[in-house]
């Protein structure tokens, strides 16, 4: 999970055009909207459009749902490792 | 002429129309009937609380029309603030004596009341009472609704609106676009409590007798799952703009955009995907709606709305219309005319921009952050990236704090300097980008060149 919220926090900087931070400067449970980012809901689009690319995740059309998904990096890697099959799941290539 | 029949405000909830639902969507539809029996024990509630100014804030459509009658009944003023982040609210509470707001804001230092179609007054033959006096048909069409822009000073600026200032803006447009609306129901992702919101979330649909959806929309996966109807999409161009297009697009019959100018690309986008007209609305929270077009091509100018006119004053235009409290009004918009008197904005006069539809004067920005005690000099200017504007922030610090102990000490205080400046102007005005110099330059003359400071962002943006 750590390589995914990593992942995560370099994307939200290049998705989101954050020039002057670095991903270390996100911290993983801090909020990311109303907070100290300065981000605002349409930063939330613009990184719900990004996260769908690059990660194929379905974004669910209750509003909560998503507020809680994108409360925090680890919330947001949290909701696209439930979307993605378990190791266990996936048949080992022959 | 439209179809649809105008309903002045004072017939909103008559009785004559308790069966009609006014408002469908989460959690449950509403009928003019339901709404009005909410409003008059709200009413009753608020006429024994002392105060006279309410801050309404909240998403839910129904719930704002509730809070706007109730208080409007009870003699009280509507109070709209542009932002609802309990910061903020808490900066700027000596606007205001009350919050009616389906949030809870506990932590402010006045009455809060919780606005819900649950409630109820202490006994059978007080709510009986209540619902005998509520008479919303001799609602007193003056009632101030006061609504805050941005002013050039960093000071709000308060609009004073009334009831009837806001009828006559609703017929403009029932006589205008009305027609367009029949037999939908508005959908949106503009709050209520914003001039364009009160104007086509409230007033236009009540007074066109079309039902609203309550909840805000934030997301095209929210749009997408909405129950099949013909829609009337309510929006603006920065949501447009990140519609996932991919999604296949509900029923809507017309989208209609406003509080900043749609690129034609974007109204391309949103017309084959809805395949339904775009109507863009050119107004202002002084104003009013001034203009309108239908986007079919690139070049397509507004029309004035009937009345509306304009003649060049001073660096500003003088606008005439039969929507405003006083015969002239300054608009400080640049405007180009064609000479069939269509036109187009082109710019500002001042130094007020528009981050994502809001209203921001960079000279607001400048003294917030001279107010932060970090900081010795400002500046503010504003960079494009991508297809976006932020401002961006040029700072000077007080000698003691250039080299903070800490590792993140430099981000923590951008931290803290958003933080400062999103309760003190609201969080769109917050800097995106923040460049640290030792002096501000200066030409020749040792005037700050503001042209020379965006460079700074210009640079390192790289996008």
């Amino acid at each position: 999970m750590e390589q995914l919220y990593q992942d995560l926090k370099e994307l939200i900087v290049d998705a989101l055009m954050l020039t002057d931070l670095n991903s270390s400067d996100i911290a993983t449970e801090d909020p990311l909207f109303a907070g100290g980012l300065g981000l605002d809901s349409i930063d939330a689009m613009e990184l719900g459009l990004a996260v769908k690319h690059k990660y194929g995740v379905r974004l669910s059309s209750d509003c909560d749902v998503m507020r809680h998904a994108f409360y925090s990096v680890k919330n947001l890697g949290d909701f696209i490792a439930a979307q993605r099959p378990s190791p266990a799941a996936v048949p080992e290539q022959q | 002429m439209s179809a649809l029949e105008f309903i002045p405000v004072r017939q909103w909830l008559a009785e004559n129309r308790a069966d009609k639902i006014v408002f469908c969507g989460h959690p449950q539809d509403l009928t003019a009937g339901e709404l009005r029996r909410a409003a008059a024990l709200l009413c009753a509630q608020l006429k024994k609380q002392p105060g006279q100014r309410m801050a309404l804030i909240c998403e839910d459509g129904a719930r704002f029309v509730l809070g706007l009658l109730a208080a409007a009944m009870a003699g009280k003023t509507v109070i709209l603030l542009p932002e609802g982040a309990e910061d903020f609210l808490a900066e700027h509470h000596e606007y205001f004596d009350a919050v009616l707001s389906d949030r809870d804001y506990n932590a402010l230092p006045c009455p809060c009341t919780e606005l819900t179609f649950n409630n109820s007054l202490d006994t059978a033959d007080a709510e009986a009472a209540a619902l005998a006096d509520f008479c919303p048909e001799e609602l007193d069409l003056n009632t101030p609704i006061v609504l805050f822009t941005s002013g050039s000073t960093g000071a709000p600026k308060l609009i004073e609106k009334t009831f009837e200032l806001m009828e006559r803006e609703s017929r403009l447009i029932y006589e205008t676009i009305g027609e367009r609306l029949s037999d939908t129901v508005l959908m949106s992702s503009i709050y209520p409590q914003h001039l364009y919101g009160l104007t086509f979330r409230t007033f236009v649909p009540l007074c066109c007798g079309i039902p609203v959806l309550r909840q805000q929309m934030h997301y095209t996966e929210e749009i997408c799952a909405l129950p099949p109807r013909r829609y009337t999409f309510l929006s603006s161009p920065s949501f447009l703009r990140h519609l996932d297009f991919e999604l296949p697009a509900p029923d809507i019959a017309l989208t209609i955009s406003s509080a900043g100018l749609l690129p034609y690309d974007t109204a391309f986008k949103v017309q084959k995907w809805t395949r339904a007209e775009l109507c863009e609305i050119y107004g202002s929270t002084e104003c009013g709606v001034m203009g309108w077009r239908i986007r079919d091509n690139p070049k397509t100018y507004f029309t004035a709305f009937a009345g509306v006119s304009f003649t060049m004053g001073q660096q500003s235009y003088l606008l005439h219309s039969p929507i405003t409290a006083q015969e002239e009004t300054i608009l400080h918009d640049i405007l180009e005319f064609n000479p069939d008197g269509t036109f187009k904005p082109s710019g500002r006069f001042d130094s007020i921009i528009k981050i994502d539809e809001k209203r921001i004067s960079l000279q607001a920005v400048k003294a917030a952050l001279l107010e932060c005690r970090e900081v010795e000099d400002a500046e503010a200017v504003t960079y494009q990236c991508g297809d976006r504007l932020f401002i961006g922030a040029v700072v000077v610090l007080r000698r003691a704090y250039r080299h903070p102990d800490e590792a993140d000490g430099i981000t923590k205080m951008q931290q803290r300097f958003r933080a400062h400046i999103a309760a003190k102007l609201g969080y769109k005005a917050q800097p995106r980008r923040f460049v640290f110099i030792d002096q501000i330059p200066e030409n020749s003359l040792g005037k700050r060149v503001l042209a020379k400071l965006q460079q700074y962002f210009s640079v390192k943006a790289a996008c």
